[in-house]
């Protein structure tokens, strides 16, 4: 098998994560992967792709446009005769790997959560439904998939020797009349602790408490996307697959109930406890440890006891 | 500021404490109205005066000492517990109010296990309540949609009812005893007993006062033993809101008592059932208790519903799923912010109680009249939802499109003519213009033509508890004066 | 001008109790007694064109909704054609074939768009029951219009172009593009579709949707599940038996300290 392991490159903590699914799709796949870095000229040149390491191609673009990448990644994958292609989680990943599987006549399934190898083919499972039920899949040897996969633990091992190769731009299509840049993506905290809000937090306030306590201590601080949608937090602080991926040390989810768009968002957490009086509620059978209460009684005495580890503030632009 | 402010907050910081007392500009905005201004709220437009202060209390004697403060100075006392009023009670009309807000008196003070009955402050949530005593295997039986937010002191003011009224009765049916204080700082006891006949029932003096007589404190309600593994459920379909009130008549005339009897016409109906009864009415029922009883009044329900064959049943777990999510709490109301500032439509409800006699006319000259009189409704329907032998309540719940009118001009221009079409309606036809939300400060223009006669005794008995006026001016009677 | 939005119509799983998961021998839950909702980006979707259909004066701007479903998304469609979409199409599917099958559903809305050109379609990002993500995708390769998204926001539209605001892991671009083209919905700064007054929707009771049979594409690429199960337990779910600030301790004492002193 000849796998290609497709990123959009934004910072650094991109390609960290990257590695480490990389690693892991590897072992699963008992095979080797090769990368391609897609993204901002300016932005591939700031990444330090050696976190990454072994064979990357960087294809610079102008602006992300599916239909242009795909193109692009074909003719790659064409001329290096890649047989999989696994597109790293992001805004366009599941569009991307559609559209390379028609292009490479291959099958194709979108966030998938686990992969293995198996009688010559490919196991996978995405979680459906709201998080509700686990499907599996059969793919043969040649297949696309977009990955929402979790890395819990990391083995120790440095990264390949790195061996970059700068593809020829992607050129902007003609139909992108224009394209100016809007809003900058905010600074974000990148804490060992995330703090999550869901709707289970009954109060405006609460929600404000919750953010102020989290940026007091450095912590990040994400909301399920009802929050921001409800108009208490901003959609810059929406957690899961329409917001930020993170993959703290810890999460508190707070009022979470589980929904598969935002578990995509915590779920690389090392430990994630959830705090919710229904202790059935879909994030108990996700979460390493629940306190079915009222967060009203919980959060002071965790919060206390969170504040004798302090951890150091680090500002970076995004959470991916 | 005025220095009258200024004194009343100074003064009310040495009754209860500096911590207890806010002023805070959002704080007041807030306090200043109640969900009957909603969409003024949501604006955050505030039409009314700002009170002085909001102001908690945490025990009967400061509750006393504030009143008689307020009582010698004629300062307006809003009482306050949940804050999820409906009908303007708890608006502050009057210039440098304070609002008086027990939701710091949150303790359950006594589940009684022998004598079935429960006590609690006046700031204990519904909800709270219930669970502490579900864990021990009782219910109380009170279930308004409100039950997450709303507390218990407000919900004997206000008369309330719940879901499960037509097995368990109103809050009047629950009260055993209660604790209240008066404008002139009297703190009364009635005591909890199954049954007196020593003099009136005095309860009913504080049962449904509004805030408008005395500010309740501490209430002690009846237990039920709760036996949810009994309740059984049975919905069905028809066509006709008319032929669904005259089965619910026969069930309740031929003796049976489930916790739970609805019907809902096709309009509002659809807001919660369009995926299996789309343009169609939904008649639901609920019993529950001993399993027997359970058991047989559901036997009698089916058998009655066996001889209308314009009826059609639904499977179980369609209502058990709505029932499951029918109560409000306060995600929901945000939820609810948030979608009226982008769509701009409002919902609001009018409810009343009428004879069965009059029921049916009632329902159809209101439909009749908001369809042909009032701009922008999007949706017009009703439910009934407590049932008695001698009548029934409607529940019109209508949603409306605010079109080219300001936030402070949108009760003026639907809520108040809708309220008045289904008030005057309603009365005409010999109901009662309030079934269960109080009169608050917006039926007050035909609290005369409700009570007729019996106005009198209203009248009395607020000159009577509060004769300097001070307790929640413009509740239940309308207020005069200068605002 | 023709605007044209793909919505779903989606069973509320938020209502959905553990307890009541059935699965189907077509591999899902069975739903069919809960209530249905717009896919909220979908929502958004709808708005998006409404509102652009009022900013835009120098020209009309003739708005369409399409899905794919069996008759309970008919109480959506009228209320879409009294807020003004002038054209609600149902490709019928009694039997929820198309709840999985977005390559069936998107070779639907090509063969629509084929017979009746549009210069702008909409579509929300995704939607809960399969959450693949890629229904703009397959419309926009099958009708070879551009993709654009996810959008937040519809700024402008003349006849040649139309002004969004993009989301880009992060960052929202504003572009101009040429029509016609395909705008996938993401977090909109609009969530939430108006309400259409008792009065319109009495001007369109006599109305009916447009019916259209489903039309299979020649090979799907997406890939069919071959076995579902209720989710698993994917961590230790260690759940505390205590309250309050015990809960905490014990919590603690049970796996969060350690973790918290690798820090």
């Amino acid at each position: 098998m000849k796998l290609l392991f497709v990123i959009h490159g934004t910072d650094n903590k991109i390609i960290e994560t990257a590695y480490k699914k990389k690693q892991k799709i590897c072992r699963q796949m008992d095979c080797i992967a090769e990368s391609c870095v897609y993204g901002e000229k300016e932005e591939l040149e700031n990444l330090s792709l050696e976190l990454l390491g072994g064979r990357i191609y960087t294809l610079p673009v102008k602006t992300c446009v599916v239909e242009a990448i795909s193109k692009s990644l074909h003719k790659l994958i064409r001329e290096i005769q890649y047989t999989a292609v696994v597109v790293a989680d992001g805004d366009r990943a599941g569009e991307l790997a559609a559209l390379l599987a028609r292009l490479m006549n291959v099958k194709c399934i979108t966030a998938v959560t686990e992969l293995t190898k198996e009688n010559g083919g490919v196991r996978c499972k995405k979680m459906i439904y709201n998080n509700l039920l686990c499907a599996g899949f059969r793919l043969p040897p040649e297949f696309v998939i977009s990955e929402r996969l979790a890395v819990l633990s990391l083995r120790n091992e440095r990264p390949e020797p790195l061996d970059h190769i700068v593809l020829e731009p992607c050129r902007n299509p003609h139909y992108i009349l224009e394209d100016t840049l809007f809003e900058e993506r905010r600074p974000q905290v990148i804490s060992p602790v995330l703090i999550a809000a869901g709707m289970g937090i009954k109060r405006r306030e609460d929600i404000m408490k919750i953010r102020e306590y989290a940026k007091h201590h450095g912590f990040s601080f994400g909301v399920s996307r009802p929050v921001a949608m409800r108009g208490w937090a901003d959609i810059s602080e929406i957690i899961g697959v329409s917001g930020g991926i993170y993959a703290p040390k810890v999460t508190i989810a707070i009022g979470i109930s589980g929904a598969a768009a935002f578990m995509a968002g915590i779920e690389q957490s090392d430990y994630i406890l959830a705090v919710n009086t229904d202790p059935s509620a879909m994030i108990a059978k996700q979460s390493d440890a629940i306190i079915a209460d009222e967060y009203q009684n919980v959060l002071q005495p965790l919060f206390e006891n969170l504040e004798k580890f302090t951890y150091p503030r680090h500002h970076d632009l995004s959470c991916r | 500021m005025c220095n009258r402010r200024e004194e009343i907050i100074e003064k009310m910081k040495q009754i209860v404490g500096e911590e207890n007392v806010v002023t805070d500009k959002e704080v007041l905005e807030d306090a200043s109205h109640d969900r009957f201004r909603k969409y003024e709220g949501y604006h955050k437009v505030y039409t009314n005066p700002l009170p002085a202060a909001v102001v908690f209390v945490n025990d009967a004697e400061e509750v006393s000492s504030v009143l008689r403060y307020c009582n010698s100075k004629k300062i307006n006392v809003v009482p306050r517990t949940g804050h999820s009023a409906t009908e303007g009670g708890l608006e502050t009309i009057v210039k440098d109010s304070i609002v008086l807000d027990g939701s710091h008196m949150n303790r359950i003070l006594d589940i009684d296990e022998v004598n079935m009955q429960a006590t609690a402050e006046c700031g204990v949530v519904l909800e709270d309540l219930e669970n502490a005593v579900r864990k021990l295997g009782y219910t109380t039986g009170h279930s308004p949609q409100s039950k997450p937010i709303a507390q218990m002191g407000g919900l004997v003011a206000t008369r309330s009812i719940g879901q499960f009224s037509t097995l368990y009765g109103g809050i009047e049916d629950m009260l055993a005893g209660v604790q209240t204080v008066f404008p002139d700082g009297t703190i009364c006891d009635i005591k909890a007993v199954p049954r007196r006949s020593a003099g009136p029932d005095i309860r009913h003096i504080i049962l449904g006062n509004e805030g408008t007589t005395n500010f309740i404190t501490k209430v002690t309600v009846k237990l039920w033993k709760y036996y949810p593994e009994h309740q059984e459920c049975m919905g069905y379909t028809l066509d006709n809101m008319h032929d669904g009130l005259r089965i619910m008549r026969e069930v309740m005339v031929e003796g049976y008592r489930p916790s739970v009897a609805r019907l809902y016409d096709a309009e509002d109906g659809k807001e919660h059932f369009s995926h299996f009864a789309a343009g169609k009415c939904v008649l639901l029922f609920v019993t529950e208790g001993p399993e027997l009883i359970s058991h047989a009044t559901a036997e009698g329900i089916r058998r009655i519903m066996t001889k209308h064959p314009e009826c059609t049943q639904v499977e179980t777990k369609l209502i058990e799923t709505w029932f499951a999510n029918l109560n409000w709490d306060a995600a929901r109301i945000e939820e609810e912010r948030k979608e009226v500032l982008e769509t701009n439509n409002v919902c609001c409800t009018t409810e009343i109680s009428a004879p069965w006699g009059a029921v049916d006319g009632i329902y159809d000259v209101c439909v009749k009249r908001i369809m042909e009189e009032i701009p922008d409704i999007t949706v017009f329907g009703a439910h009934a939802s407590h049932c008695y032998s001698n009548g029934i309540n409607l529940y019109f719940v209508y949603w409306y499109n605010v079109v080219d009118c300001t936030p402070e001009e949108e009760i003026t221009k639907y809520h108040l003519p809708i309220k008045k079409i289904i008030c005057e309606e309603t009365i005409k036809a010999g109901g009662s213009m309030c079934h269960h939300h109080g009169v608050g400060k917006h039926r007050v223009h035909w609290v005369d033509k409700e009570h007729g006669s019996a106005l009198y005794m209203v009248k009395r008995l607020k000159e009577a508890f509060d004769p300097n006026g001070i307790m929640n001016i413009g509740t239940i009677l309308p207020y005069k004066g200068e605002k | 001008m023709r605007l044209l939005v793909s919505f779903k119509i989606c069973p509320d799983l938020e209502l959905l109790r553990e307890e009541d998961i059935i699965l189907t021998e077509e591999m899902g839950i069975d739903t069919h007694f809960l209530p249905n909702i717009i896919n909220c980006y979908d929502e958004s979707a709808l708005e998006l064109a409404l509102r652009l259909r009022d900013k835009t004066k120098e020209f009309p701007i003739e708005i369409s909704a399409f899905t794919a479903g069996n008759e309970q998304a008919e109480l959506t469609l009228k209320s879409l054609r009294a807020l003004g979409f002038a054209h609600t199409v149902r490709a019928e599917d009694e039997k929820g074939y198309t709840v999985f099958s977005s390559e069936t559903v998107a070779e639907t809305l090509a063969a629509y768009i084929k017979e009746y050109p549009q210069d702008c379609i909409l579509l929300g990002k995704e939607a809960p029951n399969g959450n693949n993500g890629i229904m703009a995708g397959l419309v926009s390769e099958k009708i070879k219009h551009p993709l654009i998204g996810p959008i937040l926001d519809i700024i402008f539209i003349d006849r040649e172009s139309v002004t969004v605001l993009v989301s880009d892991e992060g960052r929202i671009r504003k572009q101009i593009v040429s029509l016609p083209c395909v705008l996938c919905v993401g977090n909109a700064v609009i969530s939430k579709l108006r309400v259409a007054t008792l009065r319109e929707r009495m001007k369109v009771s006599k109305t009916e949707s447009e019916y259209i049979s489903l039309a299979y594409p020649d090979h799907e690429y997406i890939a069919a599940p071959k076995e579902v199960n209720p989710m698993i337990a994917k961590r230790a779910g260690y759940q505390s038996q205590k309250d309050g600030s015990e809960a905490v301790r014990d919590i603690l004492r049970n796996g969060l300290q350690k973790v918290l002193e690798q820090i």
